[in-house]
């Protein structure tokens, strides 16, 4: 059975997706964090509503709404959401609050919006959807995994569509807290980021992208999802795991047009990918995307909206290339993230 | 034809007990182990009886055999044990554990680390901040265990590890893995001690589920798993087999953040759902192990639902949450347990606590210990925030 | 005597609208928007049972009065009104 992305809404800090001017250029960021450019939230939620949201619950509703109005569908059959780190501002709210407070009269309202599934919950609500919901939240695998349990649901021909989201806030905060930890390169933007492998740290992201994905094929569809996995820690090394992987999908590395790859800058995370940029892939287009969406748990959802986009309009951004090919056509696009050497995570999706 | 999912091993850790056997013994004792907080520090340890755990995280450690720093959540410490004891009971030796897949889940996290050191950061501690995160006790707990394959965390509130059960048993139907350890832990902390307690949903007394006087919950803390094996891999082990994955479901209240509606839809269709999953009939339900958590909206929307199913042939049901308290992130998977030790030992333990019916739904648990009865299909419940309604079914074989 | 308890009772019910807009994050909402007499829950403003809670929070914070019951507080709750009224009584 086929999955087709027929239609996708992001949130980032690139701008909202879709829009006409999307990725035209890159938004600069002079240092971390890369926040989203909002959309005027009341354009999509209620206002009366909007009140009680949380900034993470704008987000991934108001994504999740762009996705069903680029597929033109008002009900998914069912949800599946991905975040790694949930509701940061509302999670710290609560806590500061019980600590200042010494645990009395607390505000309800913070620690209701702090569960990692409410964003997947807010969707239900809003389009009344009584179907599988579900939220996965394993650091940078949530996102595969929510698209494996997806791809899983579209194969056994019980659901013929399903909503799919990646989403993560960053809150100065969380920032600051992670900058005494040395998580962020100093006075670095993104698009220096490159330039500054060789010293640790990445900069900081944030972003919300939905998809809808479908087992029928429609004109507008963007791309084919192939297969999808997550290896926790490797057994073998990096290119017999690609080579496997790929192998499992019929596929062999010379098959991948593009490379597309969760490179963050952080010296001590990116010499896992040193073996694909100087081996396995030496005659595939190479890119990267972190420094349009910074770093954060679920950016790969940033990776796959990136991917689709580029399958359908055959058109690589100048600004995300680290190697060239020959070839002109991209069929074949390989996603690969990882961090800390662990949690690896692998896509292929195809053009349709 | 997608292989049929079966229990091989089961491990738990809660108020009533560090193991499988304890457990037993205090539900069949009734012997429950909601009291005054000792571990966690708290202005609310008199007035909010909890079911702790009754060990410190030292004393956990030791258990484990391990020597532990700042990094190590009491959630990672609880779902270790649990897990260990789970893959000891099916026999899985050590190499054999690479290629396994584990599926765990929790609500809270690190967070009984965090709350006690985010105002006081030191070069010594400041690696808790790593061990916040969902998927930090997984990873502890994969580790522990020597698996390196597939490692996954799921979170949606109370239903989580109902839905971490469903989502290893999806990879073996599958084909994508032969065997997965699952289940969830969640450890108390002030911040879900203190968010409840902000919706006013506590009870001050020991919590009475599908009573027409009740007040509330008391939260609980603890882990359980269990290894689920696809029925190729089980092959020579047969002796191992606990019971069978029969069937399970996951739907969406889809009504409000945290109040069920009053239909029951949530809890309606992942019950009717679970049970056509299974290749079952409603009359094929012998027992229930119910969410019940003693609030006021779930009870009722419980009933409601239970009634729109089952009507008069409501089977026999119980909430154990009496036993245990309401232990959030892990309850699906401890219910799981208690609902495995229903099915083994024909045996089916009291919604202690309950007196009269609720008025606008009165049905009636099981109040009394039964014995020799004779069971077939366990149904176990688990309805959380956010609308998340899961149900799973065990089966005898 | 009348005449003071109507100023104090304005001057209340115009204190209580202003934190209704501020903890319930009624962002658009002025003062004068808010009806006196109107239900505050399901028509009305459309709060929910966690508003209601979150009011709960603001009488004890603001001024001292423990509602120990949540069902009790869909009463006190009905108006801007009847909130006034149970705070003159119960300070």
């Amino acid at each position: 059975m086929s999955v087709f992305i027929n239609g996708i809404g992001a949130i980032s800090p690139q701008g909202c997706f879709p829009s006409i001017n999307f990725l035209d250029e890159i938004h600069r960021f002079d240092a971390g964090p890369m926040t989203v450019a909002a959309p005027k939230y009341r354009d999509f939620i209620n206002p009366v509503l909007l009140r009680r949201m949380n900034k993470f619950i704008r987000m991934g509703l108001a994504s999740a709404i762009m996705c069903l109005n680029d597929a033109r569908v008002e009900t998914p059959e069912a949800i599946i959401t991905a975040t790694g780190l949930g509701s940061v501002e509302d999670t710290d709210k609560f806590l500061d609050n019980l600590t200042n407070d010494q645990e009395k009269l607390l505000n309800p309202t913070p620690f209701i919006q702090s569960t990692h599934n409410v964003v997947a919950a807010r969707v239900a609500i809003h389009t009344g959807c009584h179907d599988y919901n579900m939220t996965y939240v394993h650091k940078n695998a949530a996102f595969e995994q929510a698209l494996l349990d997806a791809v899983l649901k579209l194969n056994t021909g019980k659901y013929s569509s399903i909503l799919l989201g990646a989403s993560d806030e960053i809150t100065q905060a969380n920032y600051d807290l992670k900058k005494q930890l040395n998580y962020w390169k100093q006075n670095i933007g993104n698009l220096e980021l490159f330039d500054n492998r060789n010293s640790p740290g990445t900069i900081a992201g944030e972003g919300s992208v939905f998809f809808y994905l479908s087992a029928e094929k429609v004109n507008e569809s963007y791309a084919e999802i192939i297969t999808t996995k997550t290896v926790y820690k490797l057994s073998a090394g990096v290119d017999e795991t690609i080579t496997d992987f790929l192998a499992s999908a019929h596929l062999a590395p010379a098959d991948i047009d593009l490379v597309l790859l969760g490179i963050n800058g952080n010296v001590e995370e990116d010499y896992v990918y040193d073996s694909c940029m100087n081996q396995v892939f030496k005659n595939s287009h190479i890119a990267w995307y972190k420094h349009l969406c910074g770093e954060y748990e679920t950016a790969s959802g940033f990776a796959l909206l990136l991917a689709a986009q580029i399958l359908k309009t055959q058109h690589i951004p100048e600004f995300i290339k680290l190697q060239s090919a020959p070839t002109n056509a991209v069929k074949n696009i390989l996603i690969y993230q990882q961090r800390n050497n662990l949690n690896h995570c692998f896509t292929v999706l195809s053009r349709c | 034809m997608p292989p049929k999912v079966f229990v091989t091993g089961i491990g738990i850790v809660s108020a009533i007990g560090l193991n499988v056997s304890e457990n037993f013994s205090s539900l069949k004792s009734l012997k429950h182990g909601i009291g005054v907080l000792k571990n966690l520090r708290t202005i609310h340890s008199p007035s909010l009886p909890s079911g702790e755990v009754k060990l410190s995280n030292s004393e956990l450690a030791e258990i484990l055999g391990i020597r532990i720093g700042p990094d190590f959540s009491r959630t990672a410490l609880l779902g270790m044990i649990a897990a260990r004891e789970a893959l000891q009971n099916a026999g899985i030796e050590n190499n054999e554990r690479r290629k396994m897949g584990i599926v765990s889940a929790t609500s809270v996290g690190g967070m009984d680390r965090t709350e006690l050191l985010y105002r006081d950061i030191t070069p010594e501690n400041q690696n808790f901040i790593a061990s916040h995160v969902c998927g930090d006790s997984t990873e502890k707990i994969a580790d522990f265990l020597q698996i390196t394959d597939f490692v996954s965390t799921i979170s949606t509130a109370c239903s989580s590890s109902l839905n971490a059960i469903m989502a290893g048993a999806e990879m073996i139907k599958n084909n994508l893995l032969d065997r997965v350890i699952a289940g969830g832990s969640d450890a108390l902390s002030k911040f879900t001690l203190n968010g409840f307690n902000s919706l006013m949903i506590l009870d001050k007394n020991h919590n009475r589920p599908f009573d027409a006087e009740r007040k509330g919950l008391n939260l609980g803390e603890g882990a359980a798993y269990l290894v689920l094996e696809s029925e190729n891999a089980v092959k020579g082990r047969e002796d191992k087999i606990c019971c069978e994955l029969k069937g399970y479901a996951n739907a969406n209240d889809a009504y409000h953040q945290t109040a069920s509606s009053n239909n029951g839809e949530g809890a309606f269709r992942a019950m009717s759902k679970a049970i056509q999953h299974g290749g079952l009939n409603i009359s094929d339900i012998d027992y229930i192990n119910a969410h019940g958590t003693g609030t006021i909206n779930n009870d009722f929307t419980e009933a409601v639902a239970l009634n729109r199913l089952f009507g008069k042939d409501l089977p026999l049901f119980s909430s154990t949450k009496p036993f245990t308290g309401h232990t959030l992130g892990a309850a699906g998977v401890i219910e799981s347990v208690i609902s495995i030790l229903t099915l083994r030992n024909k045996m089916i333990f009291p919604n202690l606590n309950f007196c009269k019916p609720i008025l606008e739904m009165p049905l009636v648990p099981v109040t009394e210990r039964m014995e020799n009865v004779p069971i077939k299909n366990v149904l176990t419940n688990s309805f959380g925030f956010g609308g998340n309604d899961s149900t799973l079914i065990f089966s005898a074989v | 005597m009348p005449i003071f308890k109507n100023i104090y009772m304005e001057a209340l019910i115009k204190k209580l609208k202003t934190e209704i807009i501020e903890i319930l994050n009624l962002e658009d909402l002025e003062i004068d928007d808010i009806n006196t007499d109107d239900p505050l829950f399901n028509e009305g403003l459309g709060l929910d049972s966690i508003d209601a809670l979150e009011l709960i929070v603001l009488m004890e914070k603001e001024y001292g009065i423990k509602i120990e019951d949540p069902a009790e507080g869909k009463k006190i709750f009905h108006s801007v009104k009847t909130m006034a009224e149970f705070i003159s009584k119960n300070q």
